[in-house]
């Protein structure tokens, strides 16, 4: 195979956009299970032709493999796709759609519950969890005790320090746009060494409060424009960027994790 | 399997651990059965199956994502022939959630077991208000009837064991629309 003439570098980055555009395009048509012949296997086929033959690093040729093998998955919808078409179960979804539609509430409920077969399963105690019972018994005070914790002369003498409710996480040593600034100094340091930071690196710490603090921090400077977030289908991640680039104000839900 | 005896035996021990509930899905896995019963284990299902029929009841297997042996499938015991309307209003069932679940079940069988999630939303709004949608999808997805993966929809488990899909499609092109029942 003849190589052709060398691209520029612009044109090796938009080359590679285009194949992480592909690859993003591919697996949300496998996931999703879209019409997997939207995507034009030919033209992608070239684009990725023209995209090996003027790489230039092993991450080029890396990619290269992801496509085709994103571009594989696809052809093998595709024939999942042509086999259930062809199948006693296929229904057209725009007509399931219009009779979703057209139907009355209490007709679609009758045509569920006449192919329903709800589980039968009998709920029992296990050992285990009687014994957890009455380990529970055992332990809880009497209801009288129980109460007194809540007694109205107790609520009324309730009293903290400054430091205990510091220790509390009731109160901050500095104020709310003290911390703010905090963080913001923190990811522009972060964003002066690389254009994006990882979400998960910058509220990745140990500690589960700090941790929920610095996401809720994050989420303040990225509403008020203070700072950008950006989706980057190909590693499926969310990135913290200098600015927002999107005109388009939207909400979006980031899982940190489990808090123990 | 040595005689009669030994096959009501072990028909019985399945029997157990298929209806009584130890972890928070419901049913076994065949793993499991394998364990407690031995090899032959969907023999006996058979046989079971012969048995708890005369009650209305079936044993049924639900393969879940990427299963592919009976040994990785989940085995439970399910109703037979389906029940009625006002035993469905009585289990605490309300007519509209009834309806969102049809519609989802169909929707996505329709369109090869997924679908993005706010395709799924935007056809529900149509009839319900988005905040009975909202919470009706995520009781059926706790109850697994629907699976949520990201932003993506699938049939989950309860949904493959409890309802017959095909039936559901053939039904809904069948249907009079009009006819109010």
């Amino acid at each position: 195979m003849g190589r052709s003439k060398p691209m520029s570098k612009r044109k090796i980055a938009a080359a590679r956009r285009e194949v992480e555009k592909l690859i993003a395009q591919c697996r949300l048509t496998v996931k999703r299970g879209a019409d997997p012949f939207q995507i034009d296997m030919k033209e992608s086929l070239d684009k990725l032709r023209s995209f090996i033959e003027s790489a230039s690093s092993l991450d080029d040729i890396r990619l290269d493999g992801e496509a085709l093998y994103d571009l594989s998955a696809v052809v093998e919808s595709q024939d999942r796709w042509v086999r259930f078409r062809s199948s006693r179960l296929f229904v057209d979804p725009l007509f399931v759609e219009s009779r979703v539609k057209a139907t009355s509430n209490r007709i679609l409920a009758r045509i569920l519950v006449s192919c329903w077969t709800p589980i039968a399963s009998i709920d029992t105690l296990t050992q285990p969890a009687l014994d957890l019972a009455i380990d529970y018994w055992n332990r809880l005070k009497p209801l009288k005790g129980r109460w007194s914790r809540f007694s109205r002369s107790s609520m009324e003498y309730l009293s903290l320090s400054f430091d205990e409710a510091s220790k509390l996480g009731l109160l901050y040593d500095k104020g709310f746009d003290d911390i703010l600034s905090d963080i913001e100094y923190h990811v522009k340091q972060l964003l002066s060494v690389k254009g994006r930071v990882e979400y998960s690196e910058i509220i990745g710490v140990e500690n589960w409060v700090e941790r929920v603090t610095r996401a809720y921090l994050l989420s303040f400077l990225i509403s008020s424009g203070r700072i950008g977030l950006i989706y980057d289908p190909s590693t499926d991640k969310f990135y913290v960027t200098a600015c927002s680039g999107s005109d388009q104000p939207r909400s979006i839900a980031i899982s940190i994790g489990m808090g123990g | 399997m040595k005689s009669r005896r030994d096959l009501e035996e072990r028909a019985r021990r399945a029997l157990q651990l298929l209806l009584l509930q130890r972890h928070r899905k419901p049913g076994v896995k065949g793993w499991e059965l394998k364990r407690s019963v031995g090899k032959n284990y969907l023999r006996v299902l058979e046989y079971l199956n012969e048995i708890i029929d005369s009650y209305g009841l079936h044993v049924r297997m639900v393969y879940e994502e990427g299963e592919t042996t009976p040994d990785q499938a989940r085995f439970l015991i399910t109703v037979k022939d389906g029940i009625r309307m006002s035993e469905a209003i009585s289990a605490g069932w309300r007519i509209d959630e009834l309806a969102i679940l049809a519609a989802s079940v169909a929707y996505i069988a329709s369109r090869q077991g997924s679908i993005s999630s706010r395709e799924l939303i935007r056809l529900l709004e149509v009839k319900f208000p988005s905040w009975f949608v909202e919470a009706t999808l995520r009781r059926l997805v706790r109850y697994g009837y629907l699976e949520r993966d990201g932003d993506t929809m699938r049939i989950g488990w309860r949904g493959k064991a409890e309802i017959d899909v095909s039936k559901l499609l053939e039904l809904m092109i069948k249907m009079d629309v009009e006819s109010e029942g």
